[in-house]
């Protein structure tokens, strides 16, 4: 495989003139490619992650989990496992503290757990542990789900502490069963607008259900001391965290605390809160032996209880001119949220709502979007909740309503996209930066000189395609609820450690903190070290690392009081030396005056605290436009994304190597979403649940040419003009390999993932899910 | 999960080894371990006494001689990958190694261990089925030859005795105008086939097919060989529309499973389109045809 060194070339537009411009930036501060400061550890092997952490006397725990989908657990006899050689507890599900009833959801689900000496002892006595399921009828379709007499996995909206529960009034009088959340919404009048359009395009599409597949499977050690119940584990939403676990097990919110292990695990949102069958099993174990507890996922389990993106059926009617002007869309969904609430449907729903409209203008528009429990194994979050899916379905739909209205599907999208500083179809606020424009321009520039000199063979097909895509930095929450802050101390030696409530998830934050204390002050990067604060600190923190909001909201605190440690410490200098602050120059840890060069250490004498805040009122929409090429493979179906360009806003590079990093990651994910991965299940039961059998990308399925264009559009509200990157980068790059796709074979493949047998049957114009004749 | 306790027994000739297998109790023989160390773990096989071959270093070859090409119980798939004369001579073995497994597996698993697996989805059964080749077996009452097509019996299961250690398999050297191919599908890279063939041509002064070998992966109960599809070819010309008949037959000899892997009508399918595809390979390495028949 040739490949060319990704990103080599990436460059950088910026469109308004940085902030900062008069200040002279140190030499390694914002803007700059520094070293990550975690990057020794990491490939030397030194890191410690979450499961390699291994503390004194610790017991191991093993979860006996059920086979079948749905049931009602009558008894459960732990005896035989108690009595086990080394086994020090066991609790049948009933004994599990917090909101555990006897009823069994999905294949996965907890009917047991046994805390003993060794890992392998408490793996054997699952063995000895009886139980007796009665088992009832399961639903795992969510369409049929929410039906009138469907089975019930639990009643509308239970109630099991699950954060983001709000009223809800379900206006479709077909929905009744299995409701997790449901949201309708309409501006204008779709019927009459559908009905006087010149074109009615509808068309279905489905996701698939899919796992994070982080390398670190989940681990937590679970620790009671009195009332006070400490978890180490990887989260990266630690607040809200320590709140559900203390809602969940029915203690103050106060008596949980959470920390991170040395080296947190990744996430992609796998890890972001709790979940029902991790820590709060741990943690009755614990309870219950008066020992820490700790509590790994074999990789099976990983695709059982370490929950997937939900899975999603979309229906997307829209109503164009003759000269490709969207005049209507009507969109309903409905997601699967397996066998437990989260909170998570909420945020499908409301981004498969919000997010057409920070792109488009759509004048008439309505929306409805149901999560229902099903006896799947659990959704959850992952990377772009919601906005991964919708995008995929809106991009598509958007292709084919462009070929049938006869446009180029650029031109079609430039006819119809929002502008800076133009008030959303829904009556939000204007759209307040928005780098879309440029993204295409530039995105578009590229990859025509890099697809251009290209012949291709008789034996092959080749296709283009592109979208759009837009997500939002933060959680929305508006009206500055979302807070965070942070504490900046200097010592005399001239370092200075950060106190924040990032989450070091392999995202690069601690490194951009680094640099944002290291530009502000002037010290080298290396001098800062970051650490995140305790849950005792004084410090307020919303959401943690999640969201996009690390470098936006939490780089916003650090940068506010990195200013605030610049005046402080500029005065004591100009004090020290008998200047005028006006003439004290700070640059990588040396204080230059007009009389003296000095160091920061030679001068300091006390350490100096200070705290900075920074609240959202905003939640600024990042926006990406990616471009594909695919090779298809006649004879196979085998899909190869040959080339692929991510121009993406960000608002404002902090780390441009990092932000490369960020758009080769979705790139990889997306070209999994697009055509490798789907956890499959038959009655429940997952077929592919193990690495062997479940396909995630390789290198090999990665582009061979992969261009990163990074687009600045200096977002007023962010640090130094930064805005979101992780979320935003990852829903345009499957619809645009689906419109490659649809561009070389003349089909469009509506259930992703692409694989070859379903590429290769809609060549021959068969439905992947038709019953497809053997030939004789 | 961790492997039961077994015992371990290092031999350093096939003798002594011979001697092991034939004295101990239901022994089970340790080649590269890349299928046998994971049944190990899963507790799906628990042997009580383990012969270890890998210090036979008298195992440890591949080489032409006396009409064969010869690879000893130790030649890895890593070392078929990184032979001259195999990339020189046998396009169907330079083809398949690179496709087997990942760099790691290579490295350690054995060509030899893989055909005595008798796992219907390993690629070097129907090399050697294509090929006419045969697995050389030592035992109690010494050395004898299995032909390819008396080899393989059931899933995971072979004409091998329990008493015997398979020590090499063999094709025969080309023939001035012979060519071989192998062509995979798999879902992913790394992975096991969805569907695999490998053909060899031997064409007569004439240009006309004399002899054809075509072996299918993962798309019977055993690695499986199209007797029609190489009937038909045989006396004829090669053009495309002869392979797409022998494709045809192929595919229709064959008897996939719906699996994880995919579904039996796309693999049958698949058994057409490689089919042809390692035919024309194979066509064109021999010589004969100039260009690919294009699909
Ligand atoms: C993740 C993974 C992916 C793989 N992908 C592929 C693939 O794509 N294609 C493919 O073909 N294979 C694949 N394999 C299997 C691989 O090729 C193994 O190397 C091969 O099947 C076994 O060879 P071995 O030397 O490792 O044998 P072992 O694992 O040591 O033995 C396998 C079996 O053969 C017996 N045996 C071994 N040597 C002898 C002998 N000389 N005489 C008699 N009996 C013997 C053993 O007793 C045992 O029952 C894969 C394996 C793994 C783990």
């Amino acid at each position: 495989m040739t490949r060319e060194a990704p990103g080599t070339d990436s460059s950088r537009s910026i469109q308004a003139s940085r902030e900062t411009a008069e200040q002279p930036p140190s030499k390694r501060g914002v803007g700059t490619a520094t070293k990550r400061t975690d990057i020794a550890s990491k490939v030397r092997g030194t890191a410690i992650y979450g499961s390699d952490v291994s503390r004194p006397s610790t017991l191991h725990a093993a979860v006996l989990r059920a086979e079948t989908p749905h049931g009602t657990l009558r008894t459960v006899d732990t005896t035989a496992a108690t009595d086990c050689d080394g086994v020090v507890a066991a609790c049948s599900r009933s004994e599990l503290r917090g909101f555990f009833d006897d009823r069994i959801r999905h294949v996965g689900d907890v009917i047991a757990a046994v805390a003993a000496t060794d890992r392998e002892t408490a793996y054997r006595a699952l063995e000895e542990i009886e139980y007796d399921v009665i088992e009832h009828e399961p639903v795992f379709d969510a369409a049929t789900a929410v039906q009138a007499g469907a089975p019930i996995v639990h009643e509308n909206q239970p109630d099991l502490k699950q954060h983001r529960q709000h009223p809800i009034e379900v206006t479709n009088e077909e929905y009744v069963n299995n409701i997790d959340d449901y949201h309708a919404y309409q501006h204008g009048d779709v019927d009459e607008a559908l009905n006087t359009a010149d074109h009615v395009i509808e068309r279905s599409y489905t996701t698939p259900r899919v796992s994070h597949c982080n390398l670190d499977t989940h681990c937590c050690i679970a620790s009671w001391t009195d009332d006070q119940l400490h978890v180490e584990t990887t989260l990266g939403n630690i607040t809200q965290a320590q709140e559900e676990l203390g809602d969940f097990l029915e203690i103050d919110h106060d008596s949980v605390e959470i920390t991170v292990p040395p080296t947190p695990s990744s996430s992609f949102g796998g890890r972001s809160l709790p979940k029902f069958t991790f820590e709060p099993v741990a943690a009755s174990l614990s309870e219950r032996t008066g020992r820490p507890v700790r509590l790994e996922f074999p990789r099976d389990v990983e695709f059982l209880a370490g929950e997937t993106r939900h899975k999603t059926e979309w229906e997307l009617t829209m109503g164009v001119t003759d000269d490709g002007e969207i005049t209507a869309l009507q969109t309903s969904v409905i997601a699967d949220t397996g066998g437990y609430p989260n909170g998570v449907g909420h945020i499908v729903l409301s981004n498969g709502r919000d997010r057409p409209l920070d792109m488009y203008r759509i004048p008439n528009y309505e929306y409805e979007g149901v999560s229902v429990f099903t006896n799947n194994v659990p959704a959850g979050e992952y990377r772009g909740i919601g906005v991964t899916q919708g995008t995929f379905a809106l991009e598509s739909h958007i292709d084919e309503v462009a070929r049938t209205v006869g446009m180029d599907p650029l031109t079609f999208r430039s006819r119809n996209l929002l502008e800076e500083g133009e008030d959303r179809s829904n009556g939000r606020g204007p759209i307040d930066t928005s780098g879309v424009t440029e993204c295409l321009e530039r995105g578009q520039r590229t990859f025509e000189r890099i697809t251009d000199d290209r012949s291709s063979s008789s034996n092959e097909l080749v296709g283009r395609g592109v979208a759009l895509g837009t997500h939002t930095t933060g959680s929305g929450a508006g009206d500055g609820r979302d807070v965070s802050e942070a504490e900046l101390t200097m010592r005399t030696d001239g370092t200075v450690t950060a106190k924040t409530a990032g989450v070091e998830l392999g995202q690069g934050s601690d490194t951009v903190m680094s640099q944002i204390v290291a530009h502000e002050v002037g010290v080298p990067p290396e001098a800062v070290r970051v650490e995140r604060f305790p849950a005792s600190a004084a410090l307020d923190d919303s959401l943690g690392a999640v969201a996009s909001r690390s470098t936006y909201l939490i780089g916003g605190a650090v940068r506010d009081a990195g200013t605030q440690l610049s005046s402080t410490l500029v005065d004591r200098i100009s004090t020290a030396l008998d200047c005028s602050p006006a003439d004290v120059r700070i640059d990588d840890g040396t204080v230059h005056t007009d009389r003296s060069t000095v160091s920061i250490s030679d001068l300091l004498e006390e350490e100096i605290t200070v705290v900075g805040r920074a609240t959202a009122d905003d939640a600024p929409a990042s926006y990406g436009a990616h471009f594909a090429e695919v090779v298809v493979d006649p004879g196979t179906g085998h899909v190869d994304v040959r080339t692929f360009v991510a121009a993406q806003d960000v608002g404002f590079a902090i780390n441009p190597k990092m932000v490369e990093g960020q758009l080769e990651g979705a790139v990889l994910h997306g070209v999994e979403f697009a055509i490798c991965s789907e956890l499959r299940a038959d009655n429940g039961i997952p077929e592919n649940s193990s690495l062997a059998d479940y396909s995630v990308a390789s290198p090999v399925e990665m582009p061979n040419q992969l261009e990163c264009e990074i687009i600045e559009s200096a977002e007023r509200s962010g640090p130094y003009g930064a805005k979101g990157l992780g979320t935003p980068s990852l829903p345009p790059v499957a619809p645009a390999i689906g419109n490659a796709i649809r561009d070389a074979i003349g089909n469009r493949i509506t259930n992703p993932p692409a694989t070859a047998e379903r590429v290769f049957f809609a060549m021959a114009g068969r439905d992947f899910d038709e019953e497809v004749p053997v030939d004789e | 999960m961790k492997a039961a306790q077994f015992e371990h027994h290092e031999p350093s000739t096939v003798d002594e080894a011979v001697s092991l297998l034939e004295s101990l109790d239901e022994p089970t023989i340790l080649a590269g371990g890349q299928s046998l160390v994971p049944m190990l773990r899963f507790r799906l096989a628990r042997p009580e006494t383990v012969v270890d071959i890998n210090g036979i270093d008298s195992l440890d070859y591949l080489r032409e001689e006396n009409g064969f090409l010869t690879l000893g119980a130790l030649a890895r798939h890593a070392d078929v990958e990184n032979s001259a004369t195999v990339a020189d001579r046998y396009g169907s073995f330079a083809d398949a190694a690179p496709l087997v497994a990942d760099p790691q597996i290579r490295n350690r698993g054995t060509v030899v261990g893989s055909v005595a697996q008798a796992d219907p989805k390993g690629d070097w059964g129907s090399v050697l089925l294509a090929h006419d080749g045969a697995v050389v077996a030592h035992g109690p009452d010494g050395e004898r030859t299995i032909p390819a097509d008396d080899f393989f019996l059931l899933p995971y299961d072979t004409t091998l005795a329990e008493d015997e250690l398979a020590t090499a398999l063999r094709v025969p050297t080309p023939e001035p105008r012979e060519g071989s191919a192998y062509h995979k599908l798999k879902r992913k890279t790394g992975d096991y086939a969805m569907a695999g063939v490998a053909a060899r041509l031997v064409f007569d002064d004439d240009g006309r097919i004399a002899d054809a070998g075509i072996g299918m992966t993962a798309v019977d109960i055993t690695n499986a060989r199209a007797k029609e599809a190489e009937a038909h070819l045989e006396g004829e010309r090669p053009s495309p529309e002869l392979l797409e008949e022998a494709g045809e037959l192929a595919a229709e000899e064959s008897n996939p499973e719906s699996d994880e892997h995919g579904d039996a009508s796309y693999k049958e399918r698949m058994v057409d389109v490689l089919t042809q595809r390692a035919l024309a390979d194979a066509a064109e390495r021999a010589g004969v045809v100039e260009r690919r028949v294009p699909q």
